[in-house]
């Protein structure tokens, strides 16, 4: 934190499937 | 196949389901027609025409061997509006262009639908959309609105930081990206700031965010608001680890949805504020503080209720189809 911008940090503190489409049948 | 009853046109995407299932089958019920319509299916397996000249206009729309004129059409429910999908055959060079110029097809189109009624209506979503917007009206009907500063400026967000006593959370007002290929968005939750990733508060300059004094919690509820009336459901927030800021990443363990039945003064507040966006939907999502308080955070004028129908057996899609039908508004 390549310039990233400030989010990045807390995308960067989730996990892949976090980030990645809530019956959660 | 031609359609001949009165039709209530759902605009969802192929990906869609249960909600999408329950409200077509209320629908019929109630003697109305529902026509499913996949925007992500358009251009490719849904057609559209449309006839203008200077003594009438005519519209169809043909999907999975059913068609219909827009004429057909008496109410139109909004589900959710997703890009174009192309197939990978398509020369890369032309694949901007030919889903932006089906994107403005589509926009164009609903032109044709303009005496249907419309729950909601897109430009109303589009204004009741601005969270901005929402904080303040909001605040203006009554309710209690987190502590919050929108800004791309670092000593900004670090004296707010000190405001809140160092109790802040930060999230977007719009999901990051949003993929055609995969039909994903890329989210990023609601996150807690601490102190140290203010070291870094300078690359706001690249992007500004917005940041919230972080509640108290004694439950999460989520309102699905349908035409004057409510539908609650509550997670008690000591079911899930105070770290997890945000009830809605996977993983986080909420325990069972629990029905609420909110204040008489808070359903009027409610009501207020679904008058000034002009909605008749919403899901919104409220926090009950452990004083008692009902702080407002957000509405999502498409947004999900699935989980309150299903687990607390509320009937929302029934009431989504009442206000679908002319006669009930």
């Amino acid at each position: 934190t390549e310039i990233v911008p400030f989010f990045a940090r807390f995308l960067a503190a989730q996990t892949t499937e976090e980030t990645e489409p809530w019956f959660k049948l | 196949m031609h359609l001949s009853r009165d039709v209530v046109l759902l605009l969802t995407h192929s990906g869609d389901f249960f909600t999408i299932d329950r409200v077509a089958e209320a629908l019929a019920r109630k003697g109305a027609q529902p026509f499913r319509l996949d925007t992500d299916k358009f251009p490719l397996e849904v057609q559209l025409t449309a006839h203008l000249d200077k003594s009438k206009t005519y519209h169809t729309i043909e999907y999975k061997n059913y068609s219909i004129s827009t004429q057909q059409v008496q109410a139109v429910w909004t589900r959710r509006i997703w890009e174009p999908k192309l197939s990978q055959e398509l020369a890369p060079k032309f694949r901007e262009a030919c889903v932006r110029e089906s994107k403005a097809t589509l926009d164009g189109f609903w032109d044709s639908l303009k005496e249907a009624d419309w729950v909601d209506d897109l430009e109303r979503i589009s204004y009741a959309n601005n969270k901005l917007r929402q904080l303040r009206i909001a605040s203006e009907v009554g309710f209690v609105i987190p502590q919050t500063l929108v800004t791309n400026k670092a000593q900004a967000a670090r004296e707010f930081f000190l405001q809140v006593n160092g109790k802040m959370v930060s999230k977007l007002l719009t999901t990051l990206s949003y993929s055609m290929e995969a039909n994903s968005s890329f989210f990023l939750y609601t996150s807690t700031v601490r102190e140290e990733d203010l070291q870094d508060a300078e690359s706001l300059r690249y992007c500004p965010m917005v940041f919230q004094e972080q509640i108290s919690k004694q439950q999460e509820l989520r309102v699905a608001y349908v035409n004057g009336n409510v539908f609650v459901g509550a997670l008690n927030a000591d079911m899930y680890a105070a770290a997890k800021v945000d009830w809605r990443k996977p993983g986080v363990e909420v325990g069972a949805w629990q029905h609420h039945q909110l204040p008489d003064k808070v359903v009027l507040r409610l009501q207020a504020f679904m008058g000034r966006l002009g909605l008749l939907f919403g899901s919104l999502d409220l926090i009950l503080t452990p004083s008692g308080e009902y702080v407002f955070l957000e509405i999502n004028p498409v947004g999900e209720w699935g989980m309150l129908e299903k687990d607390l057996d509320l009937p929302i899609s029934s009431a989504i189809a009442d206000a679908l039908l002319p006669t009930n508004h």
